[in-house]
């Protein structure tokens, strides 16, 4: 629910307020290793990534590490061999009628690189189908434009606990912005509210819907869709802790648009540790099992 | 509690002995409109004894069978002297005139000339009205809130934002009262206005260290205001329309003497002006507050007096038709003064309070979302003063409140299917007794020593939650739940406050004053980010959420020169605070029914030095406040177990405030304020995540670096185009500059990536932001009348 302070921060730089880039120095020391591993049961190649972190204000792209071993191991005793294809992505390429796995199972991830080891655990949690993205059309409202919105329609699985990313793309380019980060917890946005089993709320089902690109500065206004775009989700479930990462991730992401309600600044924690050492490993290791939906806008 | 009586009788009973003495007592009050003057001095010139008139303006004075002078004195007022021969007791109410002298001087301070010295109370800021009144201002509004911030040992997180800190605390550790009844959320507009209306406020009162067992409930400062009674002499009224709202107030009496009342109201019209800037949305945008605050009084007869006060206010946003924020307080107070006696004065006060706000979206009856949280108290209050003699005066009473507090009361409508997720009402009875006895136990040594007994509980009907241990600043998890039933107490907490001070005066124009005090605080306002928010929520004390507790000492040095006009003083303090609230990583403040799991507990404190010259009267006037100061926490699992500063530390701070009147007709002000940049926390490192940039603090640090310096100068020229017209009307117009030279002062400093769309697989560019709230100088006229 802190995205309520995006709304609030808006009110209030309605007096007199600016905002201007400046140059800081941010005391960076050392990159460590981040480990990328958001893996799913589709039927398609699946891909590690392993790069370096960086400097806040260096504006690269990261740089790959190449030359590790990666492994997945799956509790029904199979091994996974990711592949190296350089600049730090390792694949694991299913044969036919092959996916990672099913739901229950559990994976380890073992990494050694630069001569560490690294370990990350999970399981792959169910997900449920997505029922529908449906189309409306909207007159002019909140501030946002009219024309076509499109909604997703799932509805959460029984049981406390489960977490959901849904990713979507708007005619094959991924939302990316950090503000179309739509996770989900018990068809909400966050634990707590004891919610279960309910039909996605409808700021989430309206998540699938792009930020529009001119924007002023803590404008969070979703721009509609046009006839004929294509719109494609994948919903995946993603266990608890992978949810407060990206919550964390999300509010610090974002956090810079809360004016002057911003949050403290806190680290998303990882699930990944080097076995028998001290050095630092940022990132995530997820196994999702993902439902996905294509809609074409009429 | 039967021991507690009986110490106060035998303190009552046990002074009381002394042949042939006889009370004179009574009230004080301004001539022009029969207000009450509050800490003004009645003064037995022929043995050097005095009192001062206590919150209501009453003073009592016992003292042996004889012929005096009586001599009643308030700063700004004329010196009323009369001749008594004391051989009974005597009522004597006194009316004091405005001096014309020093009518169109700035008053800095309207109390008896050399109270900083005499009295044993340290630590405390009294401003008046008409000082407030003459601080360059914002937008041409006069600022409670935003003056006391010129005070040494009073800070805020930056501009605009909600509340203030005073000697290293949080926001929610000041007791802010008007009219005895607490504020929760004491701002309109966020930060920038405060919810009180400068035309309806006699007096504002800020302790801050010191605190007299009277007061409690938080740790760090109690903000008394009080508001005016109405003029019970003839109709007044009172108005100004500036550039971000318009203010009017009637007073009137209603028996002529007997009985008064004030009503006084402000709407901005901010919506207005921002209309022709948002072609874009449909027509029902809107930004308002508004307040309302009334009061009266009635004198049954010498010995009763009953006031009724009350405030309402509301801030408002709406956005379209399908979506709607507001929020605001309101409060009751009901007064009742009896004087058992000559010598026992006695307030009986029922409060009412409410701070509550609701946010709505969506407009379709299968989709929306309808939000209300509420805090609400009652409260009982007797007061019990009795003056034993002038230099002695024992103060006792007690207070009980109960508190409703409602933390969400919320329903979704998804697709049709209707989803409650209000959170369980929270029930709170906090109560407390206090005995305090100020007397000069020696010539040129006086003292308060007091003891307050806190009691809390919390109680159901509810659920109790029950949590287990987690590694240190994370989440702990859910054991067990246990149900409560209707008034059964879930946690009971209870502390003693010890308060002393002492006062030893040098000689005439030089005191030494020294103070600790302890201070326990059951109910907490739950915030993470930089400023407050609205829709923060107050939670009490549980079973899992412990009282916070601090302790205060301080010790101060005063001198007067210029024969009382210069004040000069510098404190010291060292506060320790137990038991604070901070909250993991990503913690969830609102709707999250096991919120207590994600809070963690820690340690403050703050120490610093307070340097205050002030000159009162003359031409020129005014004062220079520095303040050196450190306010640190130390929580588990924030920071890698270290103290680090709070969010609020300012280590250097300094205001210059000054007054001068050119001629009859103009006068001039300026303020300057200086103070080293608040500390924050930056990302070190980026890295990469599925698409994403995520910043990342290696060091795992908080508030390790800090905002540049913040500094600004303002100023105010006021012209009273008349002010020798003896027509009723008078009008006043006040030309502001805020932010002379348009620093861009940081309010914050963050990053973040770029808001445009960045196609897949392209780097993002993430950069250091400057948020600066004011980032221009802002002019501004307003049209002040009265008749």
């Amino acid at each position: 629910m802190n995205r309520l302070y995006i709304y609030l921060a808006v009110l209030s730089v309605f007096i007199m307020s600016c905002e201007d880039v400046i140059e800081i120095d941010s005391g960076f020391k050392e990159a460590s290793l981040v480990v990328d591993a958001w893996i799913d049961d589709l039927e398609r190649p699946q891909t590690v990534r392993l790069t370096k972190s960086q400097d806040y204000f260096d504006s690269q792209l990261a740089t790959g590490v190449s030359g590790a071993q990666v492994t997945v191991k799956r509790s029904d005793g199979v091994d996974l061999t990711f592949e190296d294809n350089g600049n730090g992505n390792y694949v694991w390429t299913p044969t036919a009628g092959e996916t990672l796995g099913e739901v229950g199972l559990s994976y380890t991830l073992e990494i050694e690189a630069e001569g560490v080891s690294f370990i990350a655990e999970t399981v792959m949690d169910p997900v449920p189908v997505i029922d529908s993205i449906a189309q409306i059309y909207e007159e002019e409202q909140f501030g946002f434009p009219e024309g076509i919105y499109a909604e997703l329609f799932a509805t959460d699985l029984d049981g406390i606990g489960n977490a959901y990313w849904a990713r979507t793309w708007k005619n094959d380019t991924l939302l990316n912005k950090p503000f179309e980060m739509a996770i989900i917890y018990d068809g909400t946005f966050s634990p707590g509210t004891g919610t279960d089993g309910i039909p996605f709320i409808f700021p989430i089902r309206r998540q699938v819907n792009p930020i529009a690109d001119d924007l002023e500065e803590g404008e969070e206004a979703q721009a509609p869709y046009k006839v004929g775009d294509k719109i494609y989700v994948e919903l995946s479930s993603i266990s608890e802790e992978a949810f407060d990462f990206l919550t964390i991730a999300f509010e610090q992401m974002t956090n810079g648009d809360n004016g002057i309600f911003t949050l403290p600044l806190a680290n998303s924690g990882t699930n990944v540790r080097s076995v028998g050492t001290e050095v630092p490993v940022l990132g995530f290791f997820n196994v999702a099992s993902t439902s996905t939906k294509t809609k074409m806008i009429e | 509690m039967r021991s507690f009586l009986f110490f106060v009788l035998l303190c009552i009973c046990g002074s009381d002995i002394g042949a042939q003495e006889y009370t004179i007592s009574g009230y004080l009050k301004d001539a022009s409109n029969g207000e009450t003057l509050i800490g003004a001095n009645v003064y037995i010139k022929e043995l050097n004894k005095g009192a001062v008139t206590n919150v209501y303006g009453f003073y009592s004075l016992t003292i042996e069978a004889g012929d005096y002078t009586l001599v009643g004195s308030y700063i700004g007022y004329v010196d009323f002297k009369k001749t008594i021969g004391l051989n009974e007791n005597i009522t004597l109410d006194i009316e004091l005139e405005l001096s014309t002298t020093t009518l169109e001087e700035v008053v800095v301070t309207a109390e008896e000339k050399d109270k900083n010295i005499k009295d044993v109370q340290m630590s405390v800021n009294k401003l008046d009205i008409k000082t407030i009144s003459k601080v360059p201002r914002l937008l041409g509004e006069a600022e409670i809130l935003r003056s006391i911030q010129l005070l040494p040992g009073v800070t805020s997180v930056g501009e605009g934002a909600a509340g203030f800190n005073v000697r290293g605390g949080s926001i929610d550790q000041n007791l802010v009262l008007l009219d005895e009844a607490p504020v929760y959320n004491s701002s309109h507009l966020f930060g920038f206005f405060s919810v009180f209306n400068p035309d309806a406020v006699k007096d504002v009162q800020l302790y801050k260290g010191g605190i007299p067992a009277r007061y409690g409930g938080r740790l760090s400062s109690i903000l008394d205001v009080r508001m005016k009674e109405g003029n019970n002499k003839g109709f007044s009224m009172k108005g100004g329309v500036g550039s971000i709202f318009s203010r009017l107030s009637v007073e009137a009496p209603i028996v002529k003497d007997k009985s008064s009342f004030i009503i006084a109201g402000r709407r901005s019209y901010i919506d207005v002006l921002a209309k022709p800037f948002l072609n874009d949305v449909d027509g029902n945008f809107g930004l308002n507050f508004y307040d309302l605050t009334l009061k009266t009084n009635y004198r049954i007869s010498e010995k009763d007096q009953v006031f009724l006060s009350g405030y309402f206010g509301r801030d408002n946003f709406r956005f379209g038709d399908a979506a709607g924020f507001n929020w605001g307080n309101s409060t009751a107070t009901f007064r009742w003064n009896h004087l058992f006696s000559e010598k026992l004065f006695s307030n009986f006060t029922f409060y009412y309070s409410n701070y509550d706000y609701k946010i709505a979206f969506g407009d379709s009856d299968v989709d929306k979302f309808d939000w209300n949280a509420r805090i609400i108290n009652y409260s009982l209050k007797p007061e019990f003063s009795y003056f034993i003699r002038p230099s002695n005066i024992v103060r006792f009473g007690g207070q009980s409140i109960f508190y409703e507090f409602q933390p969400a009361n919320a329903v979704g409508i998804s697709n049709n299917i209707v989803n409650d997720i209000s959170l369980d009402k929270q029930f709170a009875l906090e109560s407390n007794a206090f005995i305090e006895n100020e007397i000069e136990i020696a010539d040129r040594f006086k003292v308060n020593y007091g003891i307050r007994f806190s009691h809390f509980m919390y109680l159901g009907d509810r659920n109790a939650y029950n949590y287990g241990e987690s590694p240190r600043g994370e989440e702990r998890p859910l054991t067990d739940v246990e149900f409560f039933d209707k008034w059964d107490p879930i946690s009971t907490y209870y502390n003693l406050e010890p308060r002393f001070s002492l006062n030893t005066t040098i000689n005439d124009v030089s005191s030494i004053k020294l103070s600790y005090n302890r201070t326990a605080q059951y109910v907490h306002l739950l915030s993470n980010t930089t400023a407050s928010t609205p829709v923060d929520i107050w939670t009490p004390s549980t079973n899992n959420v412990v009282p916070q507790m601090a302790d205060q000492i301080a010790i101060g040095y005063f001198r007067n020169f210029s024969n009382n006009n210069v004040e000069w003083s510098t404190e010291l303090y060292y506060k320790k605070l137990d038991h604070l609230i901070d909250y993991i990583d990503g913690a969830d403040l609102i709707l999250n029914e096991l919120l207590e799991g994600q809070i963690l507990e820690g340690e403050g404190r703050a120490y610093g030095a307070e340097l205050m010259l002030k000159k009162k009267e003359g031409k020129f006037s005014g004062w220079a406040s520095y303040t050196y100061s450190v306010s640190e926490r130390l929580v588990e699992g924030i920071n890698n177990d270290n103290w680090y500063p709070s969010r609020f530390d300012q280590t250097h701070n300094l205001s210059l405030t000054g007054f001068y009147q050119l001629t009859d007709r103009c006068s001039f002000s300026a303020n300057f304020i200086y103070n080293t940049g608040t500390p924050t926390t930056f990302a070190t490192t980026r890295y990469e995540q599925q698409g994403y940039v995520i910043p990342n603090n290696d060091e795992g640090a908080r508030n390790n670096v800090r905002v540049p310096d913040y500094h600004r100068l303002d100023l105010s020229f006021t012209i009273d185009p008349n002010p020798k017209s003896t027509k009723r009307w008078k009008g006043q117009w006040v030309f502001g500059i805020y932010n002379v030279y348009s620093r861009r002062n940081a309010f914050n400093i963050y990053t973040k990536q770029d808001s445009g769309r960045i196609p897949v697989g392209s780097p993002i560019n993430t950069e250091a932001y400057r948020l600066s709230v004011i980032g221009n100088f802002i002019p501004s006229i307003s049209y002040n009348f009265q008749f």
